[in-house]
């Protein structure tokens, strides 16, 4: 995990990806305000915000699709390099960027799925509980930065061929 | 291990939510699945993965039924609102009976009748059903309406959830294993679910008071389907169609409603041994919340009328129906 | 090929996988769709993935995991791991070993904030380290105490760790937290003996440093106030009624970050890399609580897991016999995996085969207790060579320590982790105590 002091990469895709943590940091900040403010109003006034539960799962899994690109982008998935310190420098890259590229495959297969089932829910009118908010959108909104993700892994493949990092 | 006379055929995985301990899956799940095997000459074999094991969440059991990611799946149609809205009659307020057999089959007569539409077109039904009344449990007595004034209380559906509301409760849905936590920690101050689920969250060690409705029809109920996949349906040589037709539609019901009602007592008998109190609002404290709870009714059939519904001819279908195995 | 022969063939593939260098979430990812598709076909894996990753991230408990590493990041950004070791340190600095102990003591509070255990061992090699270099403390024994005060963090709820075993198990996490708590103390005191040990045979490890005159002691205990102000919301909250444990991670972190903005502690800066660490860390989380949702959904169509079960009832051991022989699993598997997916990948075999053993308790107290045990053998396979993450973070501070005398300077810590953990397995009334007087 990389917990330095985080890249001044000025990269279009690395920029984006920092933007995008940034808007899921926000809205999971902005899910425990309202959550605060729930508890606040049960506590004093005997009501709640209405569909609080439902906001907050909605939120954590719009951040966490927020959240991967960036991940990836510093290639923080965590990986273990114990047993091929022996291994010549470029085969060690050749494998690390070889496993992006079947990350970024795999996360293209979840992103089309993704895209299927959004329209799935939004066909089957599916909405959430409280509010009535149609769950497809949300689903629609991570195959969206899925599809980003994937462009991200198969950047950091090249990366790691080109210059290591 | 049993004596079958051939090797199974066709293999069926059946998954659903709760888990193996559960009443549901000990006690009408096993022996469902144990029938259909043998009346099959152990040509179907039938594996059962409880507990959401075969993966997903419990609002997406239904597409997995369409899908074929399952064979069959047990599930809730309020799991995903919006989606059915014709089977949500069962669940107004005041429409459903006490005891768990009536609802049960009125519900699997609604079905075969065709008055869910098509909502459900996309799977095969083995059975819809609903299960007995649901009872309120709070830490404090309850005798009439305006002691619910303020209660958070744990709704189990969006229809029960309004009921509460016009009751001057707050109905909060939520997830039924968070359920414990919260009333521990006294976030709600109690629950609307029926008797069989009870032990399941241990409700009858957090709240002490146990509040039913004199008389039917009662305040709630939820509403089931056994959904399998088309395709593996279609698929199977007709004898075997046959078999699973035989143990389908009221055949189910009955079964369901019975285990539902079963539990009911045992449970019920349970709770009092513990020394909670079960007690029951009169008939005319019922028909007090029976009015109170009219505005739900009519706000569903003007939203089912946009949707296309007749919801005033649904509903007394559905209250005849009731009406009409309540006396069988 | 049998089901059964499947799953060990995925197993065996998955850990080579991760061995040439793959990602652990993608090689969990990538082993059980293709076993998932082996079983039950293409076209069924591309339907279970069309909703799938959505539903699993949209938890309700879940939304804790990103909550508790934000509020750790808003507390270290806002310098109060740093004011925590520097109290600690004012009030036992000058014993001997005393720099180590305010270590452990300062994670200790800091865990009661803080979920992530690796969060905890990378706010303190930053904050406490540098400090122990100058009184010259030995490399390997301040790097591993650095190490070890991770594991005071894991042991001290909140824990996402727990919350995961919550999750995964469906048990109680109020109670679960509530369980923690006397074996987390008995870990902050076993680790204050090792301290006191090694210091006593030892000495030339941790030189003894002045004592600081009493002006300066007073101020550094007083600067921590918004540490505990916030600790005392969390707790109260949780333990009056006021909110759940899942709510509390959302309290918690509005009151830290709130707290870091009346102290002007907390600039523009430190809130977006807040969100920055915060998106990293929990993505990192996340993706492997994916791999595992597909690897476990093609062990369940495997039927790996009732096979073991069967298996483990007809080899004829005690339940304490079983239960001692999966603990030495578990240390041995945590040596050379990510612990995390270790739990997320065994708990669907070992825990119903735990939960059905007869210890002598209803099932939900089993489930609790063997979750405190899985805490404890997590935190010894966090700090255990050759692959203990805690080490790891701590080695990519601390560049002049040879990972060696790291591994060397946690080493007593671990024995003193194995005692805590046979005790534990012996006495599971000190787990449960807590739960049963308090439910
Ligand atoms: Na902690
Ligand atoms: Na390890």
């Amino acid at each position: 995990m990389s917990e330095g002091p985080l890249s001044s990469d000025k990269a279009l895709l690395g920029g984006i990806a920092a933007g995008l943590a940034i808007l899921g940091g926000c809205l999971m900040l902005s899910a425990a305000v309202m959550v605060c403010v729930s508890v606040a109003l049960r506590k004093f006034a005997d009501s709640a915000v209405p569909g609080d539960i439902e906001l907050v799962q909605i939120a954590t899994a719009l951040s966490v699709f927020a959240f991967l690109p960036l991940c990836q982008w510093h290639r923080g998935n965590i990986m273990v390099d114990t047993f091929t310190t022996w291994l010549p420098e470029s085969v060690q890259r050749g494998l690390d960027a070889l496993w992006d590229i079947v990350y970024g495959l795999v996360m293209a297969i979840v992103a089309w799925r993704l895209l299927v089932g959004a329209g799935d829910t939004l066909r089957s009118n599916t909405v959430s509980m409280i509010l009535g908010l149609p769950t497809g959108w949300a689903i629609g909104a991570c195959a969206v930065m899925g599809i980003f993700l994937t462009f991200v892994a198969f950047a950091t493949a090249a990366r790691r061929m080109r210059s290591g990092v | 291990k049993s004596g079958f006379a051939q090797s199974p055929q066709v293999t069926l995985k059946f998954h659903h939510f709760l888990p193996p301990v559960s009443n549901a899956h000990s006690k009408l799940w096993v022996p469902w699945v144990n029938k259909v095997q043998t009346e099959s000459g152990g040509r179907i074999k039938i594996d059962i993965f409880p507990s959401m094991q075969l993966g997903g969440t419990p609002p997406q059991l239904y597409d997995q039924a369409r899908d074929g990611v399952a064979d069959l799946v047990w599930t809730l149609p309020g799991n995903t609102p919006g989606r059915f809205p014709s089977i949500e009659v069962m669940e107004l307020p005041f429409v459903a009976a006490k005891r768990g057999i009536p609802n049960a089959k009125a519900t699997q007569e609604l079905f075969d009748t065709g008055q869910f539409r098509d909502e459900f077109a996309e799977t095969k039904i083995i059975c819809a059903w609903s299960h007995d009344h649901g009872v309120i449990h709070t830490g404090k007595a309850i005798t009439k309406m305006e002691d619910l004034k303020g209660l958070k209380l744990r709704s189990p559906t969006r229809l029960a959830g309004e009921a509460l509301k016009a009751l001057g409760a707050n109905g909060i849905p939520m997830p039924l294993p968070q359920l414990p936590e919260s009333l521990a920690q006294r976030v709600l101050d109690g629950a609307v679910i029926p008797w069989e689920v009870v032990p399941a969250v241990k409700v009858q060690e957090l709240l002490k008071f146990h509040t039913e409705i004199a008389g039917s029809p009662t305040l709630y109920t939820a509403s089931f389907v056994l959904a399998m996949n088309k395709a593996k349906y279609e698929s199977l040589p007709d004898d075997l169609k046959k078999v699973i037709d035989a143990n389908s539609g009221q055949v189910v019901a009955q079964m369901a409603g019975q285990m539902w009602d079963d539990q009911a007592k045992a449970v019920e008998e349970m709770v009092r041994k513990r020394g909670n109190t079960v007690a029951s609002i009169n008939q005319e404290e019922a028909a007090r919340w029976k009015k109170a709870t009219e505005p739900v009714i009519e706000a569903w059939v003007k939203a089912a009328k946009d949707k296309g519904i007749d919801g005033e001819k649904l509903l007394a279908n559905a209250r005849a129906l009731v009406a009409k195995y309540e006396k069988a | 090929m049998s089901t059964l022969g499947v799953a060990g063939i995925a197993f065996v593939g998955m850990l080579a996988l991760i061995a040439i260098r793959m990602p652990i979430a993608l090689a969990m990812l990538a082993t059980g769709s293709l076993g998932y598709i082996y079983l039950a076909g293409w076209g069924t894996f591309l339907n279970y993935m069309k909703s799938t990753p959505y539903y699993l991230f949209s938890n309700y408990t879940l939304s804790v995991i990103p909550l508790f590493i934000l509020m750790g990041a808003f507390a270290e950004r806002s310098g109060l791991a740093r004011d925590l070791f520097a109290a600690a340190r004012a009030l036992i600095g000058h014993m001997r070993g005393g720099l180590a102990y305010a270590v452990i003591a300062a994670c200790t509070v800091f865990g009661a904030i803080c979920g992530s255990s690796v969060a905890t061992t990378a706010t303190f090699g930053r904050a406490a380290l540098p400090e122990l270099r100058r009184y010259n403390y030995d490399g390997g024994f301040a790097t591993g105490t650095i190490a070890i005060g991770g594991v005071v963090d894991l042991m001290i709820p909140p824990s996402i760790i727990l919350v995961v075993y919550a999750i995964v198990t469906e048990q109680n996490i109020a109670k679960l937290f509530q369980a923690a708590l006397i074996p987390g103390l008995m870990a902050v005191s076993f680790y204050c003996i090792v301290i006191f040990l090694v210091v006593r045979f030892r000495p030339h490890l941790a030189p003894t440093q002045p004592k600081m005159d009493r002006p300066e002691r007073v101020r550094s205990v007083i600067a921590v106030w918004p540490a505990l102000l916030v600790i005392l919301l969390v707790i109260g909250g949780i333990y009056s009624g006021i909110f759940t444990p899942t709510e509390a991670a959302a309290v918690g972190t509005v009151a830290m970050l709130a707290v870091g903005l009346l102290q002007r502690s907390l600039s523009f800066e430190d809130f977006k890399l807040s969100f920055l660490q915060t998106a990293e860390t929990s993505a990192m989380i996340f993706a492997i609580l994916l791999g595992a949702e597909v690897f476990d959904a093609f062990l369940a169509l495997s039927q790996m897991p009732q096979k073991a079960a069967e298996l483990v009832a007809s080899s004829g051991l005690s339940p304490y016999g079983i239960m001692f022989a999966l603990m030495i699993f578990y240390i041995l598997l945590g040596a050379v995996m990510d612990e995390l997916a270790m739990m997320l990948l065994t708990l669907p075999v070992f825990f119903p085969i735990v939960t059905a053993l007869d210890f002598g308790m209803p099932p939900d107290e089993v489930g609790i207790w063997f979750g405190i045990l899985m805490l404890t053998v997590v935190g010894i396979g966090l700090t255990a060579p050759p692959i203990g993450l805690n080490v790891f973070v701590v080695s990519s501070i601390a560049k002049d320590v040879p990972i060696t005398r790291t591994y060397a300077g946690v080493l007593p810590y671990i024995g003193a982790d194995i005692v805590r953990l046979t005790i534990c397995v012996l006495f599971p009334s000190i787990t449960l105590v807590l739960v049963r007087w308090l439910n």
